[in-house]
């Protein structure tokens, strides 16, 4: 019934591996088993393959299933710590798996946590966005001190035929051109301010002449351009006047 | 005493003059009754039993064997319905025992503590012949066994693994099987 070969001559080789691994349908079984208990050459072929699987299986156990993952162990943590940090483990697991209060007040305490980093970080960028802002008014408050600093310049602007606005534009924006790594645009922003003040202070402190007092110049001016040398209202007074 | 003497020379000496004969047939197929049992019977315990109880069913019918076949498909018949009879009776467990992690435990083989230091070079032998079979074995036949055995992959599992169909994984299997056993038989470890 049988040859030598790969093939059961009965027709039931694939049956057979399937029977041994038990990986055969209930149909497929029934209908083995009783081929086998009716067929010599086919119990004979079944009987040797068995062996030989078992052969396998036994070496595989021997030689093989003892064969365990090393337990890896961190050098640099402590035995104690190890247990501890086990004990604290199991006391998490045991406390999350518990039903009741303890896992309500832990899941309160994680939302109140996390509640609080959100905080943090909004104020964390808020903050960050003000420093920014500071460092962008530290900037602005820079300049005007350059100019203040210069009372020379200021003593010889009252003896400048111009207007004292434009002067201290036109001085304040020399003095910022001057300064290596400055802007004009930033200066003459943060100038217009302060021009008014600066203004006042001049024309107290410096003791010009009644003449260079009446042509002061109206507010507007100030704001208008700057390098704006057209006549105006007020020299057309003054020069009536006079 | 008994070395020399046939299956059927000693089957015919237990029946007529020395029934202690039966114990060298015993000894003689005693595991290759058991692989048999444990190839039908998936458990090692339940193959055990199984192989007990066909020897003591041969040694209950030794005067009803004619001698028209082979002791060892006589043998073989025996167990393989002592096998069905033990498959009948605890049918339920047979068919769980894939799908149960205890039954997964009980099908490994446990070595028993108690062999004798002859037992244990026999084992010691055959484990490195069948080393050596296995490692004889074509390059896709010893993948199949090794995925089988070792890597405990179903045949569908293996199927897919190596884009094979379903029939040519079980077929290099039976063919590996096949071979193997005919390599371990050419170099037989003599049971001391």
């Amino acid at each position: 019934m049988l040859n030598n070969g790969n093939k059961n001559n009965c027709g039931f080789s694939d049956d057979m591996v399937a029977y041994i691994y038990d990986e055969i349908g209930q149909a497929e079984r029934g209908k083995f088993e009783s081929h086998l208990s009716g067929c010599t050459a086919c119990t004979d072929d079944f009987a040797g393959i068995s062996n030989a699987r078992f052969s396998v299986f036994e070496w595989q156990k021997e030689e093989f299933a003892h064969l365990s993952t090393p337990q890896i162990v961190i050098p640099y943590a402590s035995k104690h710590g190890a247990t501890e940090t086990a004990g604290l483990w199991a006391g998490l697991r045991k406390l999350l798996s518990s039903s009741g209060w303890p896992s309500v007040a832990l899941a309160a305490g994680a939302l109140a946590v996390c509640v609080g980093l959100g905080f943090v970080a909004i104020n964390y960028v808020g903050s960050g966005q003000q420093t920014a802002d500071n460092n962008k008014i530290v900037n602005e408050k820079a300049v005007p001190p350059v100019a203040v600093q210069n009372p020379e310049n200021t003593l010889a602007m009252s003896n400048d035929p111009l207007p004292k606005e434009q002067n201290l534009t036109h001085t304040t924006t020399a003095s910022a051109k001057s300064t290596p790594g400055r802007e004009i645009r930033p200066v003459r922003a943060s100038v217009k301010p302060q021009r008014i003040q600066y203004d006042k202070n001049l024309t107290a402190s410096t003791q010009a002449g009644p003449a260079q007092q009446k042509r002061k110049a109206p507010a507007l001016t100030v704001y208008d351009d700057e390098d704006d040398r057209s006549l105006r209202l007020a020299d057309l007074f003054d020069e009536g006047g006079s | 005493m008994y070395i020399d003497l046939t299956d059927e020379q000693l089957v015919e000496q237990a029946v007529t003059v020395d029934p202690d004969a039966f114990g060298e047939i015993v000894r003689r197929w005693e595991r290759k009754i058991f692989a048999l049992c444990f190839g039908m019977l998936g458990r090692e315990d339940d193959a055990r039993d199984a192989a007990q109880e066909a020897f003591i069913a041969a040694y209950r019918n030794l005067k009803n064997f004619r001698g028209e076949a082979k002791v060892s498909s006589w043998l073989h018949r025996i167990a393989v319905n002592q096998c069905l009879t033990t498959k009948r009776r605890s049918k339920s467990r047979a068919e769980d025992f894939l799908n149960d992690d205890d039954g997964a435990e009980d099908r490994a083989f446990v070595a028993s503590p108690l062999l004798s230091p002859a037992k244990t070079t026999e084992k010691a032998e055959r484990m490195i012949l069948v080393r050596q079979a296995v490692g004889a074995l074509p390059t896709d036949l010893r993948q199949v066994i090794v995925m089988k055995e070792f890597e405990e992959m179903t045949f569908q599992e293996i199927s897919e693994t190596l884009k094979l169909p379903l029939s040519t994984v079980k077929s290099r299997l039976y063919t590996a099987l096949k071979q193997l056993k005919m390599r371990l038989e050419r170099t037989p470890v003599e049971v001391v």
